[in-house]
């Protein structure tokens, strides 16, 4: 059950294009280990499934029933009050990336060798986690701003109202477009609607991850995955626990072709007489919506 | 290139050198499923239409799965029933309409009011088709009329959405307004389009008769 991405570079010219094509590609990595609004599930190696169910308990949401003394409910039992659950299901699966190149179109280039090509697959395996979440920014039932219309600061605005009115607790994180930060940079630079809070991440993060910084205390983020919706785009803005993920670490049968990182394992393969090498990633993970409410879409003016 | 025909696939030129076609360079527009969630409606040229959200088909995500070459799609489905949202299928259009969901490049999908071109990462969007289209689906059944709440809701959000960008405009200078006034005035439009349908159904909606007991008292 993969999702492959295979790409066909064996020859020189060919690989030479898509390296220097590829210094334009989306560089966003929202590595979801390091922010409380992704629910870590746990890892399906050695589980004997592909997927996982997490409990969803109204834990903290109950009210207690009041008995008054000296009256005849003073020594009443208690009623019991059942948990609801609403458990997320989540299924884990192999996304994979792979590379055949001649050995002219390798070792001809300034640039590529297997250990660039290695570094570049892992960033990639981030870069697809990072697709995938943004995929789930067009899917929440709440929705702030307008078709048509700019994003703009109080856009933002009325998302975090909108997270704090449904008592999502925070921190909360914003992924946006970068037209959409366009809107909302453009009225920060006019310091508009009074002292707009922003901690600027340093450039060479910002450039790196597409973390932005701190906006109103919201863990701003851009990138270009971001759905299209005809003229516009639908960014996100989740609280904590909004998205839940899982994954699986791979197992290593042959050290001398395989490496692992993490979630994602690399080997390479050689065809001899093609003088082709072959090198595959394949990273494992599965996500989902914990809950609707945690989230709002953030739609504006692509 | 002028648009590429929905369900016409871009073949890479045999030889890097030759020239041809090349297919649009959109980010963030991969294989989707429109979806509706009851309460989600908004104003599109002046008509109140359903806010249709987009189910990304990706392996992994929300219970959608790869299996050989198909898209096994029970998981999701189940797990839009459980949220109370509907599922707008490929195929809710008469045949000869084909599918909302066009193919325009590789891994590259748009809905079919939407032009792509090539090399390029503009798209142009049939906002009337697009109004349309919508407004059928609920001339048809498929989705339902908004109810109350859904337009109290609706109306809601835009208030919020004026005064926030009435003060936002205010503080600006003139010199940099820019296309926010004219937001507001957008703003302004949809709002009365809103209201004049909340009136409407207000006079014709039917009080909800609920079962009530009196609290009793020493």
């Amino acid at each position: 059950m993969a999702a492959d991405l295979t790409t066909d570079f064996s020859r020189s010219a060919d690989v030479r294009s898509a390296v220097y094509e590829l210094t334009l590609a989306d560089r966003s990595i929202l590595s979801p280990e390091l922010y409380p609004q992704f629910l870590y599930a746990g890892s399906v190696a050695g589980l004997g499934t592909q997927t996982l169910r997490v409990a969803r308990y109204g834990l903290g949401q109950d009210a207690f029933t009041t008995k008054a003394s000296g009256a005849a409910t003073e020594d009443d039992d208690v009623a019991n009050t059942a948990f609801t659950d609403t458990s997320v299901t989540i299924s884990v699966d192999r996304h994979s990336l792979s590379y055949d190149f001649t050995s002219i179109a390798l070792d001809t280039d300034p640039v590529l060798g297997l250990q660039t090509m290695y570094q570049s697959m892992l960033v990639d395996a981030g870069r697809f986690l990072t697709n995938a979440a943004c995929g789930l920014a067009a899917g929440w039932s709440n929705v702030v701003g307008s078709t048509g219309v700019e994003m703009s600061l109080s856009t933002f605005l009325a998302a975090i109202n909108k997270l704090e009115a449904a008592n999502v607790p925070g921190p909360y994180l914003a992924v946006l477009h970068p037209n959409q930060w366009r809107g909302i940079r453009a009225e920060h630079l006019l310091s508009v609607g009074g002292a707009a809070q922003f901690v600027p991440a340093e450039a060479t993060v910002s450039g790196a991850t597409g973390y932005k910084g701190k906006l109103f205390g919201v863990d701003v983020f851009v990138s270009t995955n971001i759905p299209l919706s005809g003229s516009d785009r639908q960014g996100m803005m989740i609280g904590k626990s909004a998205v839940v993920f899982a994954d699986m670490q791979p197992t290593i049968i042959d050290p001398v072709r395989q490496a692992a990182l993490g979630r994602t394992k690399l080997e390479f393969d050689r065809v001899p007489g093609s003088d082709i090498d072959e090198v595959h990633a394949h990273t494992y993970f599965g996500i989902a919506e914990f809950e609707d409410a945690r989230g709002v879409q953030i739609l504006s003016k692509n | 290139m002028a648009r590429i025909a929905p369900g016409a696939s871009y073949a890479a030129p045999e030889e890097v050198s030759a020239p041809g076609p090349k297919p649009p360079k959109i980010d963030g527009a991969q294989m989707f499923l429109f979806t509706h969630t009851r309460t989600q409606w908004e104003v599109r040229a002046g008509k109140i239409v359903p806010r249709l959200g987009r189910q990304r088909i990706t392996a992994g995500v929300n219970l959608i799965r790869r299996v050989g070459k198909k898209w096994d799609l029970s998981g999701f489905r189940a797990w839009a029933d459980e949220r109370g949202r509907q599922i707008i299928p490929w195929d809710v259009d008469a045949p000869e309409f084909g599918s909302y969901m066009q193919r325009v490049g590789p891994g590259m999908y748009v809905d079919r009011w939407t032009t792509a071109y090539s090399g390029s990462n503009h798209v142009t969007f049939d906002e009337v088709g697009y109004v349309d289209w919508l407004e059928s689906l609920v001339d048809r059944g498929i989705i339902q009329a908004p109810e109350l709440d859904a337009l109290e809701m609706l109306e809601r959000d835009i208030i919020l959405s004026i005064d926030n960008a009435g003060m936002m405009a205010a503080s600006l200078p003139q010199q940099y307004q820019g296309s926010r006034a004219s937001n507001l005035e957008r703003l302004q439009r949809d709002l009365e389009v809103v209201q004049a349908e909340l009136e409407q159904l207000q006079r014709s909606a039917a009080p909800v008769q609920a079962d009530y007991d009196n609290p009793e008292i020493i």
